[in-house]
C-alpha cells in the first residue's frame, strides 16, 4: 500500500532552530508527528551587534544536521522541507553571507518571511481549529504568538481579518534587558518587563474595536505549556479554555523560582525556560489590558501554519484572498471610501482581468494586487481631494494589510497611483525602483483600474456586461440602457494607459 | 527528633536485606537447593556491598574533604565500623547455614569429601586431574612486600603458599596461585553410587599435590584466599572526549584498584594472614575468616546443575499473556488494545517479538531502544541488528555506565555499531535507566508510534526471574513522548515537554512530592486517602520526609520495598500509618508500581526508578500513567496480592529489621505463588477458548 511521505518545515527563530514534522491525512487535515528544538541564539547576535557571530553560525549548521537524522528517519526529502527564518535572521546585516553558508553546508535554501507571510502563516494556523468555534464568528478575537524576537497578531471581527500585525518585541528581547538590571522574576524585573512591552500593548489596544468583547487566542509552545500544566488530562484538545485566575496563580508560581528549577522542575530546556515569565507576562498585560475572565490557547504555531499552506497546495485560497479583501475594506473604510463604490470598482476589475487573462499573460497574483488596489484607490481623498492618488500611494505604502508582503504593498500603492493623473513614468521615483517585470504588471493593472473606475462612475452599482475584443477595439457591454455621452470624456482620459499597454482602444456600448 | 530515631543509615538496612535472604536460606521449609541458591545469593550480595558501598565509604575516608554525615549522622568511619561488626556476624551465619544445608544434601548423595575419606582410587583420579587440568594452565606469583605487586583479578580465587626461605632476615616467601579463571571451583569426583554427587574444591585439590610445583621446598603452610577491590571508580566524563576509549580504563583501573577486603579461611596462619593484609593494604575490620569454603557462589554450579530436581521446588515457567497472540499481528493488536505484561508469570516473549516483528515489517521506519544491561546472546540485539539490515533506522541508546555490566556493553555496543546501528552511549553524567523501546511504522493512516515501556531490563534471560511489567501501547500520547524521550537523551533536540510520563533527574520526584501531598491534602480534608507503592529501595530523605508527613496527616501508606529501606515504618508520632512489606521468593522482585488514590479516581504509574535520590536525580528514569482501566485493575491486583503476602513477605519494623515469619498466618498469602497461579489459570482458559478449526496455509 502506498504509505504518505510525510513533509518539513524548519525555522530558524531568534532563541532556538526549531523542526516540525507532519504528515498530510486529507481533507486538508494536518497531523504534526514530531516537534525538535535545538536551543541557538541568534537573536542574542543580531539584536545586541547587528551581525550573526561564526561561532553561531556554526551552532546553526550543527543543529540542522542533527535535525537530517530525524528527517532521514522518515525518508524526508530536501524538497519535501521548507525553510524559513523570522526577525533574528531579517535584522542581521550579514544574513546573506548567513545564508549561504547553511545553504553550502546542508543544502538548504532559507525563505527569510516578511510580516505579510508571517501573519499569513499564523492565520492558517489557527484558521481550521477557530472556525469549528462558535465564538469565533460571533465575536472578535486576537490571536498572539510571542516569539523571541518579535510578537505577530491578528485581528478578527466576526471572524473576519480586520487587521494583523507584527511588533518588533518579543521574550528574548524583553527577558535580556530586564534580566541586564534585575533578578529573573524578582517584582522589580517583572516592573521592567511591564515597561518594556507597555508600547506593544497600547499599539495592540488601539487596533481593537474596544467596543465589543475581544476574545484571546494565544498561540506557541509556552502558553500550550500553561495549559498542558493546568489541565493535563486535556492533552488532544486542539484549543483549550484558561482562566485568567489559574493563569496568574502560574505566573505568579513561575516568578519564585530561577531559570534553572524551571528548567528543572518542567523538563525545559534553560533557553525555553528562561523565555517562560516574559512570555507569559505579554500574555498577561494584555490580558488585564482588556479585563478578560479567560482566554484560549491553541495547538498551533508558525511552523504548523507553514504546513497547513504545504498541503493546502495554494497560497492564495479564495478563504484567504476573503480575508485578505476583509482586512483592506475595513482600512478603507477607516479612511472614508465609500465602500458600495469600490465594491462595485472591484466586481468590474475582477471580471475584466478573467476576461484578458485569456488574451494576455498575468501572474497568478495579479488578481489580489488589482483587487486590493480597487478596495484601496480612494483612501488618499481621506486627506485632500488634489493629488489624492498620491496620498492613496502613501497610506498603503505606510499600512499593516494582512496577508500582503512588502513587495506586493508597494505594487497596490503603485496600482493605486497610477488610478488617475499621470501615467507610469521614469519621473516616477517609487515606479523607477521596480524591476522591468513589475513595471510591466503595475501598468497593465493600473489601465484596468482606470477603466473600471469609469465603468463603476457610470453604472453606480455593479450591472450585468460582458467583454469582446474586435479587431483592435475592446468592447465593454452593458445590457442595460445607460447615458454614455456623460462618461465619454473620462473614457477617453483613462483609456490612454490601457491602449498603451495592450494596444486596444477602449469603448463602451450600451444595449440602447 | 533526632535523625538516627526518624531515619535507618542505607548502608545497614542492605545487611539487613542481606539477613533477609539469609533467613530464607536457613528456612527449612524450602528446598535444599533452593536454601543453598539463596545462601549463594547473599554472598554475591555482599559481594557488590564491599566492593560497592564499602569502596565508596573507603574513598571518602580516605579523603578528608568528604566526611559528611549520612542521614542518620554517622559519618563515613563510623558506618564502616558498623558494617563491619554487621557483617562478619552475617557472614558467621552463613557457614552455619551452610553446614546445615550440606547436612541435608549429604544424605541425598551431594557431599563436599574431606581429604581425609579419599580412597586410593579417588587420589589416583585426583593426581592425574592436577596433572592434566590444574598444572598447565597455574602460574604461582611471586608476593613480596619490597617489589611490585602483582595485580591479582578482583573476586577471583588464589592460593597463598608460604615457603621456608634460608635467609634469616626474610624466613618466608609468599607465592599466590591463581585457581579460578581457567579452572571449575567445585570438582566432581567419578560417581561411587547412583546419583551421587561427591566433590572437591579445587583448592584442596591444589594444596593436595602443592608440592609438584614447589619440588625441592618446604611449603611452610597454604590457603586460599580472594580479593575484593574497590568496585566504586567513576570516569570523569566531562573530560572524556571517547566514552567507550573512557571506559575501558575504568575497567583496567578496576583490575588495581584499592583492596577493600580479604576473605581467608578460619584456620589461616596468623602471620601469613598479616603478610597478606599489609601487601594489600587491608585492615582487619574487613579481613573475613571463613569457617568453611571461601567465597559461596562456588555453589551456584550445583543449584543450576539440574541433576536434582528433587532437591529444588517444581520451576514455575512463564505463561502466554491472554491479552497477546504471538501468531498474530503485534501492531494491530496493540493499536487495538494497550497490554500490561506481567513478568515472569506472563512470558517475556511478547517483548521479544515486538522487537523481532518491527525489524523484518516493511512499514517499520524507525526502531529505537535504550539498553542497560541484556543477555550475552540476545534475541532483542540480534533482531537490533536484523532491522539494520534491512534498512531500518535503528538507534541503540546502551548504557557503558551500566555497573558490574561495563565489558559486556561495551562488547555488544561495538557489533551493534558494527551493524550500522546508530548507538548513543548514554547521556554525559547520567545513567540511563530507563527502559523503552519505540517503533515507528508508516501505515496507510499516517505514522503510528507503538512504546513499550517497562520495569525491566531488555534482557531474556533475567526477564524468567525477576518480576517485572511492561507495557506496551500505541497511545498516540505515549508514542509522541517516546519520541520526545528518544530525541532528547540522543541529543538531536532540546528537552521539549513530555505530554503523560515524567523523567527524572527532571520531574518524577517534583510529581511524587505533589501526589504524596495531594494524598495529604485529602486526608487533612477528611477524605480517604491511600498511597500503596512496589518497588526495591527507599533512601530518598525529601521522600521519605513526605511520607512521614502525609502519615501524620493521616494517609494510610502501603509500601512494598524489596530492599534497602531508610523510613523507620510505624514509629509513633512518625510514621504510625506506614506498613512496608519486603517480599522474598523465587523470583527478584523488581517491578516499580505507584497507585494514589486520588478521592476514589486512582492514579497508576510503572516505573523504572527507585526511590533513591541516584535513581531521582542522577539517572535518566521514566515513570509512566497507566490509564487504561483494565492495566489499572491489573496493577491494582499486582500491589494488593503484594502487600497481603503472609508467607513469603516480611514486615519492617521501626528499627530496621524484619519481624519474624509467622509460622501459622490465619490467611495463607503467597503473592508469587498466587500470580504463577492465575498466570496458569489465564493461559489454560485462553487455550479453552480456542476456535478448533483447521486454519490451512494461504499462499
Amino acid at each position: 500500500m502506498k504509505r504518505n511521505i510525510p513533509f518539513a518545515v524548519i525555522e530558524f527563530g531568534s532563541t532556538a532552530i526549531r523542526l516540525a514534522i507532519a504528515e498530510n491525512q486529507g481533507r486538508g487535515e494536518l497531523r504534526i508527528i514530531e516537534n525538535l528544538q535545538q536551543a541557538v541564539l541568534v537573536g542574542r547576535d543580531s539584536f545586541h551587534t547587528d551581525f550573526i557571530s561564526e561561532e553561531t553560525t556554526t551552532e546553526c549548521i550543527k543543529a540542522v544536521r542533527n535535525f537530517f537524522e530525524t528527517l532521514k528517519e522518515y525518508g524526508i526529502l530536501k524538497k519535501n522541507i521548507t525553510v524559513v527564518a523570522t526577525t533574528a535572521i531579517k535584522t542581521a546585516s550579514n544574513r546573506e553571507q548567513f545564508m549561504d553558508r547553511i545553504y553550502i553546508s546542508t543544502g538548504l535554501l532559507i525563505n527569510i518571511l516578511d510580516d505579510a507571510d508571517i501573519c499569513r502563516f499564523s492565520y492558517r494556523a489557527v484558521k481550521p481549529v477557530l472556525e469549528k468555534e462558535v465564538f469565533f464568528k460571533k465575536e472578535n478575537t486576537i490571536t498572539l504568538e510571542v516569539g523571541g524576537g518579535s510578537t505577530d497578531c491578528v485581528y478578527f471581527e466576526n471572524g473576519r481579518v480586520t487587521s494583523s500585525h507584527v511588533y518588533e518585541q518579543g521574550s528574548y528581547r524583553v527577558n535580556s534587558k530586564a534580566k541586564a538590571t534585575e533578578k529573573y522574576g524578582s517584582e522589580e524585573y517583572q516592573e521592567v518587563v511591564q515597561n518594556l512591552i507597555g508600547p506593544t500593548i497600547n499599539k495592540i489596544k488601539s487596533i481593537v474595536d474596544l467596543t465589543h468583547k475581544a476574545n484571546l487566542v494565544a498561540l506557541g509552545s509556552e502558553m500550550r505549556f500553561v495549559a498542558h500544566l493546568l489541565n493535563p488530562k486535556q492533552t488532544n484538545t486542539s484549543i483549550v479554555k484558561v482562566t485568567t485566575s489559574e493563569f496568574i496563580s502560574v505566573v505568579k508560581e513561575l516568578a519564585k523560582n530561577s531559570v534553572d528549577k524551571i528548567a528543572k522542575k518542567y523538563s525545559l530546556s534553560y533557553e525555553n525556560a528562561e523565555s517562560l515569565l516574559p512570555t507569559l507576562m505579554i500574555y498577561l498585560e494584555l490580558i488585564n489590558t482588556f479585563k478578560m475572565k479567560y482566554f484560549f490557547v491553541l495547538e498551533g504555531s508558525l511552523r504548523s501554519g507553514i504546513l497547513q499552506e504545504v498541503i493546502s497546495t495554494k497560497s492564495w485560497t479564495n478563504e484567504f484572498k476573503r480575508q485578505v479583501y476583509n482586512s483592506a475594506m475595513v482600512l478603507s473604510k477607516k479612511y472614508g471610501v465609500n465602500s458600495r463604490f469600490v465594491s462595485t470598482v472591484s466586481k468590474y476589475s475582477y471580471s475584466m482581468l478573467a476576461f484578458l487573462s485569456k488574451h494576455f499573460e498575468f501572474f497568478e497574483e495579479d488578481e489580489i494586487l488589482l483587487n486590493m488596489a480597487a478596495i484601496l484607490h480612494g483612501t488618499g481623498q481621506f486627506i485632500s481631494m488634489t493629488q489624492d492618488h498620491k496620498h492613496a500611494m502613501y497610506i498603503i505604502e505606510n499600512s499593516d494589510l494582512f496577508g500582503i508582503s512588502s513587495k506586493n504593498k508597494t505594487l497596490i500603492a503603485l496600482i493605486a497611483r497610477y488610478y488617475c493623473g499621470a501615467l507610469p513614468s521614469s519621473m516616477h521615483e517609487e515606479f523607477v525602483l521596480l524591476d522591468r517585470i513589475n513595471k510591466i504588471r503595475v501598468s497593465k493593472l493600473a489601465a484596468i483600474l482606470r477603466i473600471t473606475r469609469v465603468m463603476s462612475l457610470l453604472t453606480n452599482s455593479y450591472q450585468k456586461h460582458s467583454y469582446k475584443i474586435k479587431e483592435d477595439v475592446f468592447q465593454i457591454i452593458f445590457e442595460k440602457s445607460l447615458d454614455i455621452a456623460m462618461i465619454q470624456s473620462k473614457l477617453i482620459n483613462a483609456s490612454s494607459l490601457f491602449s498603451n499597454i495592450y494596444g486596444l482602444k477602449v469603448t463602451i456600448i450600451a444595449k440602447n | 527528633m533526632k535523625n538516627k530515631d526518624k531515619y535507618i543509615n542505607r548502608e545497614l538496612s542492605w545487611l539487613q536485606f542481606d539477613r533477609r535472604v539469609l533467613d530464607e536460606a536457613s528456612n527449612i521449609t524450602n528446598f535444599p537447593l533452593d536454601r543453598l541458591l539463596f545462601l549463594t545469593i547473599t554472598a554475591s550480595n555482599l559481594d557488590e556491598f564491599i566492593m560497592v558501598r564499602v569502596g565508596g565509604l573507603k574513598l571518602l575516608v580516605n579523603s578528608n574533604e568528604y566526611q559528611v554525615p549520612d542521614i542518620v549522622d554517622m559519618t563515613p568511619k563510623q558506618q564502616l565500623e558498623a558494617i563491619s561488626k554487621e557483617y562478619k556476624k552475617i557472614n558467621q551465619d552463613q557457614y552455619k547455614t551452610l553446614k546445615n544445608i550440606q547436612a541435608e544434601l549429604n544424605n541425598s548423595g551431594i557431599v563436599n569429601v574431606s581429604i581425609k575419606d579419599l580412597s586410593p582410587k579417588d587420589l589416583n583420579w585426583l593426581a592425574n586431574y592436577f596433572d592434566t587440568r590444574i598444572m598447565p594452565v597455574i602460574t604461582p606469583m611471586k608476593l613480596d612486600l619490597n617489589t611490585k605487586v602483582p595485580a591479582l583479578e578482583n573476586l577471583s580465587m588464589y592460593e597463598l603458599v608460604v615457603i621456608k626461605n634460608d635467609d634469616p632476615q626474610k624466613p618466608f616467601l609468599y607465592a599466590a596461585i591463581p585457581l579460578q579463571r581457567m579452572l571449575q571451583r567445585m570438582v566432581r569426583l567419578p560417581s561411587v553410587s547412583e546419583n551421587d554427587f561427591r566433590y572437591l574444591f579445587v583448592e584442596d585439590i591444589a594444596k593436595l599435590f602443592m608440592e609438584q610445583l614447589f619440588q625441592g621446598k618446604t611449603i611452610v603452610e597454604t590457603f586460599p584466599f580472594r580479593l575484593t577491590r574497590n568496585g566504586d571508580i567513576a570516569i570523569e566524563e566531562e573530560f572524556s572526549e571517547n566514552l567507550a576509549a573512557a571506559m575501558q580504563s575504568v575497567l583496567n583501573g578496576r583490575l588495581s584498584s584499592d583492596c577493600v577486603r580479604i576473605e581467608v579461611p578460619e584456620d589461616a596462619g596468623k602471620e601469613s594472614v598479616k603478610f597478606l593484609q599489609n601487601i594489600f593494604n587491608v585492615d582487619e575490620a574487613f579481613t573475613i575468616r571463613t569457617p568453611g569454603p571461601v567465597d559461596l557462589t562456588a555453589f551456584k554450579r550445583l543449584c543450576f546443575s539440574g541433576e536434582y530436581p528433587k532437591l529444588a521446588a517444581k520451576p514455575w515457567m512463564p505463561h502466554p499473556s491472554p491479552d497477546i497472540v504471538l501468531t498474530k499481528s503485534i501492531f494491530k493488536q496493540i493499536k487495538d488494545h494497550s497490554v500490561l505484561l506481567f513478568h515472569p508469570y506472563e512470558s517475556f516473549d511478547p517483548v521479544v517479538k515486538f522487537v523481532q516483528k518491527a525489524a523484518e515489517d516493511p512499514d517499520v521506519l524507525a526502531i529505537k531502544q535504550v539498553l542497560y544491561r541484556t543477555s550475552t546472546d540476545s534475541p532483542i540485539l540480534r533482531a537490533l541488528i536484523t532491522a539494520a539490515e534491512n534498512k531500518k533506522y535503528v538507534t541503540a541508546v546502551v548504557e557503558i555506565k551500566a555497573r558490574f555490566d561495563e565489558a559486556n556493553n561495551l562488547h555488544w555496543a561495538k557489533k551493534l555499531e558494527d551493524a550500522g546501528i546508530q548507538v548513543i552511549y548514554g547521556v554525559k553524567g547520567l545513567k540511563t535507566h530507563s527502559k523503552i523501546c519505540l517503533v515507528v511504522r508508516n501505515e496507510s493512516s499516517g505514522i503510528v508510534r507503538y512504546v513499550h515501556y517497562g520495569t525491566g531490563n531488555y534482557n531474556d534471560a533475567t526477564a524468567k526471574i525477576y518480576s517485572d511489567v511492561g507495557y506496551l501501547t500505541a497511545d498516540p500520547e505515549l508514542g509522541m513522548d517516546a519520541a520526545r524521550f528518544f530525541n532528547a537523551v540522543t541529543g538531536l533536540s532540546d528537552p521539549i515537554p513530555y505530554n503523560k510520563i515524567y523523567q527524572s533527574p527532571y520531574s518524577i520526584k517534583e510529581k511524587l512530592l505533589e501526589l504524596i501531598a495531594s494524598e495529604a491534602e485529602r486526608a487533612k480534608d477528611g477524605q480517604e486517602a491511600l498511597i500503596m507503592a512496589k518497588f526495591n529501595s527507599l533512601v530518598d530523605k525529601e521522600i521519605i520526609d513526605a511520607l512521614y508527613a502525609a502519615s501524620k496527616d493521616g494517609v494510610k501508606i502501603r509500601l512494598n520495598v524489596r530492599g534497602i529501606c531508610c523510613l523507620r515504618p510505624g514509629e509513633k508520632n512518625l510514621s504510625e500509618n506506614i506498613k512496608v512489606i519486603s517480599i522474598l521468593d523465587r523470583f527478584l522482585e523488581h517491578a516499580r508500581i505507584l497507585y494514589f488514590h486520588q478521592g476514589g479516581d486512582p492514579l497508576l504509574f510503572i516505573s523504572s526508578a527507585d526511590w533513591m535520590e541516584r535513581n531521582l536525580e542522577k539517572r535518566i528514569e521514566l515513570l509512566i500513567p497507566i490509564e487504561e482501566e483494565k492495566a489499572k485493575e491489573k496493577l491494582i491486583q499486582i500491589l494488593m496480592t503484594s502487600l497481603s503476602d503472609t508467607m513469603r513477605g516480611r514486615m519492617i519494623k521501626s528499627d530496621g529489621t524484619y519481624d519474624s515469619p509467622k509460622k501459622n498466618p490465619k490467611i495463607k498469602i503467597r503473592s508469587q505463588e498466587v500470580f504463577y497461579k492465575m498466570a496458569v489459570a489465564q493461559s489454560k482458559r485462553k487455550k479453552k477458548n480456542k476456535r478448533t478449526r483447521f486454519e490451512p496455509h494461504k499462499k
